[in-house]
């Protein structure tokens, strides 16, 4: 059909528009490199520390003060007034690590890309969700270990999740942080200098395994980590679902083709949550639904 | 309760969360994390 033209035209300009404002986004994170320091930004992206960065990342500055035994007011704020306006806006059109997936979709793009049921979508989120569960409650109790009894005693107690426990784990430290740390450090003259490499420990093997699991995870299924795994993700999603920014649908235009469906990079059901908002956790406000629709029937609004 | 009830709620939990965090004392307690924080990263330690 002839209207089948335009939306798939719309929806690339969309993602290249979405792609040139996360790489601007990317840009104004690391004004490090630009010797401005560190600034007040605490963001809910998924963006460690790494050399250049200008801004926090909410969550790991959340797992930071706690293993710390202060009371993460900050991060908390950044959640709570981002998520309760925007929804998870940030996770489609400022996250790096949102970029990077992105990209290698974009690279990946002829290989096939799965849709898990939602059965299998609500079981790996749950496991995502116990993840961030847990590193909460693990930081929080080294926080509290570490200010009652001697410190050495709680570091052979909690190993290498002493320090930050997700850490450990995330794909986004071993890209952003551990990554630049071998390769860059100390100038491109330096840049195989063999002693550098004695950064590579058991972590380092740990990171590496979980980073190839996300980007296999990445190229058979759309944002798979962002889905599933990001704890900033996962608590953004649950505050973002009742944002006040979100989309709507206007039933009287809605012929229920199923487009928005078929494009939306989160699975997310469209067409089965309520026409006035859509209520999801998954949702990002990337807008390729909206931008596929060829009868306009959604639209970005407040309240 | 209705969703945006919900959301409002929630973004007044966010101010009043951030209106404490910026207390003086807060403040120059943060921004000393964040400098040992940069120091650290750039000391060469791998996790952030």
């Amino acid at each position: 059909m002839a209207w089948h033209k335009k939306p798939k035209t719309n929806i690339t300009k969309l993602r290249i528009l979405r792609i040139f404002v996360q790489l601007i986004m990317f840009f104004l994170l690391n004004l490090g490199f630009f010797s401005i320091g560190a600034t007040w930004l605490v963001l809910p992206i998924n963006y460690p520390k790494s050399l250049y960065s200008s801004s926090e990342d909410a969550f790991f500055l959340l797992q930071r003060m706690l293993t710390d035994s202060i009371v993460p007011l900050i991060p908390l704020a950044s959640f709570f007034i981002i998520g309760s306006v925007f929804g998870r806006l940030f996770c489609a059109w400022g996250c790096p690590f949102g970029l990077f997936q992105d990209l290698i979709g974009v690279l990946t793009s002829r290989i096939k890309k799965y849709e898990p049921t939602s059965e299998t979508n609500n079981s790996l989120r749950q496991i995502g969700e116990f993840i961030t569960g847990a590193t909460i409650i693990v930081s929080t109790f080294i926080g509290i270990s570490l200010s009652l009894q001697n410190a050495s005693v709680v570091e052979n107690a909690f190993g290498i999740f002493i320090d930050q426990p997700w850490a450990v784990l995330s794909p986004s430290v071993f890209l952003f942080t551990v990554i630049p740390l071998l390769f860059w450090w100390g100038g491109i003259e330096n840049f195989f200098i063999w002693e550098k490499f004695v950064l590579i420990d058991l972590v380092f093997w740990i990171r590496l395994l979980i980073f190839i699991f996300a980007i296999i995870l990445v190229i058979y299924i759309p944002k798979g980590w962002c889905r599933w795994f990001c704890p900033a993700g996962i608590i953004m999603g649950q505050i973002g679902k009742h944002s006040i920014l979100g989309l709507g649908r206007n039933i009287s235009k809605c012929t229920h083709c199923g487009l928005c469906e078929d494009v939306c990079p989160m699975g997310v059901k469209i067409l089965s949550h309520k026409p006035e908002k859509i209520r999801s956790e998954l949702c990002t406000n990337c807008l390729d639904c909206m931008a596929v629709c060829p009868e306009n029937a959604l639209e970005l609004k407040f309240l | 309760m209705r969703s945006n009830a919900k959301a409002f709620i929630v973004l007044g939990l966010g101010i009043i969360c951030l209106a404490i965090a910026l207390s003086p004392e807060e403040v120059t307690r943060f921004m000393n994390m964040i400098i040992d924080f940069t120091k650290s990263a750039k000391a060469g330690i791998p996790s952030p």
